[in-house]
């Protein structure tokens, strides 16, 4: 089933008001996260510069921080070092031409919690913020539970309203994923990083063909749904009861 | 003739030539010296030394001696003479004193005339002694010796060197003749280069000089630049096509929308349509900056050890599930092999790229075959299908950017995919090879390690045999 793009905003997710400080030196680009951010319920302070920036996020106000690499002053990653060296720990967003793994690497190393590379889709990018401002909780519990569904970490067996549900390897990975993020906008590029550490769009859709065998498992008979498309986005795992 | 003047080839040997002339005149003006000095020095001290003893001999030894020392001196080099109070010859062979000698013992240079000589006048090492009894003694000898070296080392300058000069700079000027002639041969070709006929190239000799070496250098250059040239070329002709066609649909679509909807949902799933169109525009791009990207990247910049088979692992596993859904059987068998250098995420594309390519062309219910061999030139990535096949003669082609082998372009995907894959494997040193024919499947074999220099490739096992060396098989699950 198909959700439009307005019933995932912030609000919804609880997350509505959080502040994230942009720091882009792109007008352009800056003025069209900053629109998206804001549809999506997010308040957006922007810096154009890696001095004010940095001012603006060491002060320690912000929910979360998205940041260019290359900015005029003093570059991103700069940004995030002075920013961890005053132990904060906003999750920060790096958002960087450079694609090759080396430069990701370095971009996490210096304190980044997660790393788009240029052109991103905006809804990618929404996603992403949206996974940063709630972090998977790191439960020590073992069975996760979402609505009717329950899924054993030990056992690695899945149930739905008592029925028990077979999962091969990777189908179990995919629906812990999902699990430990219900309600939250998955995309494809963060199914592929995570599960399959792979780092690029394949030109197939091998991720919708993954969920749809876990969708088909899930939902026996007429049962409602709780793997969801989002158009335009991935996917959402809601709680039917 | 003032081209080959100017020429480096000339100038060199005139460079040389002048060296030789200096250094042999070096040589020769060393060795004369020398030995003059020597020569002299000896003469001298052999002088002094005479003198000094025969003075101080009895008289009548010192007569004999003279007497006898004349007699045998064959050739001519002694002079030996005494003289008494008045300067008349007792015994020798001068006939006076000589004019200029100081009478002190030491050896002094000077012009005499021998007495058995006709009017022969030479240079002689001459020392006179006045002996206790007042009598002069005068010892000499003859300097001819010295005199003829010198002549000898002139007449080899006009005889030796000069000539030889001469004939160096005749062959400079040959020599800058045939550079000359081959220089201009380089620049015509390259200016039938840069008028546009790509395929010239410079004429190599067999000689292996260090021309011939640039000259091979060039050549492949000039072949680099005509294959991307063409590359750029035919790019430039599908871009223009495969981006221009989404774009006009879109445009099409807008404007159609526009006119016909009449609800918000309408125009919603219209702008929906519109955005499909322009992301698939935009991933064309996309990836051709990819490609361009990676064909820049700096060889190793992170390059550390890859296992090959857990990536082929996780590229089996993501695209199991959609080989099932075609009904298309896929394996998986794995050989032991040592990492690789290299960059776990572009190989573990590349290789996605294959096993994508793999599966889209195959038929329902054929099969897919990726496996990891352990060869002798290193490991081998190695992806077949039953699909219809690469005609043997698109086998190089097939990599270029955006060929198809079906030319109506009925087939999903921007054809980048085989580019990128030749230049991650370009990147890594690695190389690619294709095999099959039309009809037959295709096979296509990463040799993950510096090819051998060789010509050819050798051919691939049988797809069957592959499948028999213990797979791992993926089958199409009953849900």
């Amino acid at each position: 089933m198909d959700t439009n793009l307005a019933a995932t905003d912030a609000g919804k997710a609880g997350l509505h008001g959080r502040r994230i400080l942009l720091i882009e030196d792109d007008h352009e680009m800056a003025k069209e996260i900053r629109d998206e951010l804001v549809d999506r319920g997010f308040q957006v302070e922007h810096a154009a510069t890696g001095l004010d920036g940095a001012a603006k996020a060491e002060s320690g106000r912000s929910d979360l921080l998205i940041v260019d690499r290359m900015l005029p002053e003093l570059d991103g990653l700069s940004i995030i070092r002075r920013v961890r060296a005053k132990n904060l720990d906003t999750p920060a967003l790096v958002l960087s031409a450079l694609g090759d793994v080396d430069e990701r690497v370095r971009g996490l190393n210096a304190g980044g919690d997660d790393y788009l590379t240029k052109p991103f889709a905006l809804s990618e990018l929404a996603a992403r913020v949206e996974a940063l401002l709630r972090r998977p909780s790191e439960t020590r519990a073992t069975v996760l539970r979402v609505g009717s569904l329950s899924l054993d970490l030990i056992t690695r067996s899945a149930q739905r309203h008592g029925r028990s549900i077979e999962l091969a390897g990777r189908e179990f990975q995919l629906l812990e994923y999902f699990m430990r993020r219900p309600g939250q906008p998955v995309t494809r590029a963060m199914l592929l990083e995570s599960i399959w550490k792979c780092h690029f769009l394949p030109q197939s859709n091998p991720i919708d063909v993954h969920v749809g065998k876990l969708r088909r498992k899930l939902d026996a008979g007429d049962e409602p749904a709780l793997i969801h498309s989002i158009r335009g986005q991935g996917f959402v795992l809601r709680p039917d009861a | 003739m003032r081209s080959i003047l100017r020429s480096a080839a000339f100038r060199r040997v005139a460079a040389l030539s002048a060296a030789f002339c200096v250094a042999a005149f070096l040589l020769f003006a060393f060795i004369y010296w020398q030995t003059a000095v020597f020569e002299t020095r000896r003469i001298d001290d052999l002088v002094e030394r005479q003198s000094a003893t025969l003075a101080r001999a009895p008289t009548e030894e010192i007569l004999w001696t003279v007497n006898t020392g004349i007699a045998h001196d064959l050739h001519r080099v002694t002079f030996a003479a005494l003289f008494d109070t008045s300067g008349r010859l007792v015994a020798g062979n001068l006939e006076t004193i000589p004019a200029g000698l100081p009478i002190d013992g030491h050896p002094h240079w000077l012009r005499v005339a021998r007495a058995d000589a006709a009017h022969q006048d030479t240079e002689a090492v001459i020392a006179g002694r006045t002996l206790p009894d007042g009598r002069t003694l005068v010892i000499g000898r003859t300097l001819d010796q010295l005199a003829q070296l010198r002549a000898v080392v002139s007449r080899a300058l006009e005889l030796g060197v000069i000539p030889a000069v001469v004939l160096a700079l005749g062959f400079g000027l040959l020599a800058g003749h045939r550079t000359n002639l081959r220089i201009k041969a380089v620049q015509v070709v390259l200016d039938r280069v840069r008028r546009g006929h790509l395929a010239e190239r410079l004429p190599v000799g067999g000689g292996g000089s260090d021309f011939d070496q640039l000259a091979l250098g060039v050549n492949h250059m000039l072949g680099e630049l005509e294959r991307l040239l063409n590359e750029l070329h035919d790019v430039g002709n599908n871009i223009a096509h495969d981006l221009r066609t989404p774009l006009s649909r879109v445009r099409a679509q807008l404007e159609r929308a526009r006119r016909v909807c009449t609800t918000r949902e309408e125009l919603a799933a219209a702008v929906d349509r519109a955005v499909l169109g322009l992301d698939q525009a935009a991933g064309i791009i996309t990836a051709l900056l990819r490609l361009a990207e990676i064909e820049h990247a700096q060889r190793g910049a992170s390059f550390a050890p890859v296992d090959l088979a857990e990536v082929l692992r996780e590229v089996a596993d993501l695209y199991g599930p959609i080989a099932e859904a075609k009904q298309i059987v896929s394996t998986l068998a794995l050989t032991p092999v040592a990492p690789v250098h290299g960059d776990r995420d572009l190989l573990f594309e590349a290789i996605a790229n294959l096993v994508d390519n793999a599966i889209k062309f195959t038929q329902p219910c054929g099969r897919v075959e990726i496996a990891l061999l352990a060869t002798p030139d290193g490991p081998v990535v190695q992806v077949g299908d039953t699909g219809p096949g690469i005609p043997s003669e698109q086998r190089v082609q097939v990599f270029s950017r955006f060929h198809r082998v079906d030319k109506s372009r009925h087939v999903p995907g921007n054809g980048l995919g085989l580019s990128l894959v030749q230049a991650i494997v370009r990147m890594h040193g690695f190389s690619v090879s294709v095999s099959g024919d039309a009809g037959q499947g295709c096979v296509v074999r990463l040799l993950c390690a510096a090819a051998p220099a060789r010509d050819t490739v050798p051919p691939p096992p049988a797809v069957a045999a592959v499948a028999a060396s213990s797979p791992v098989t993926l089958q199409p699950r009953t849900v």
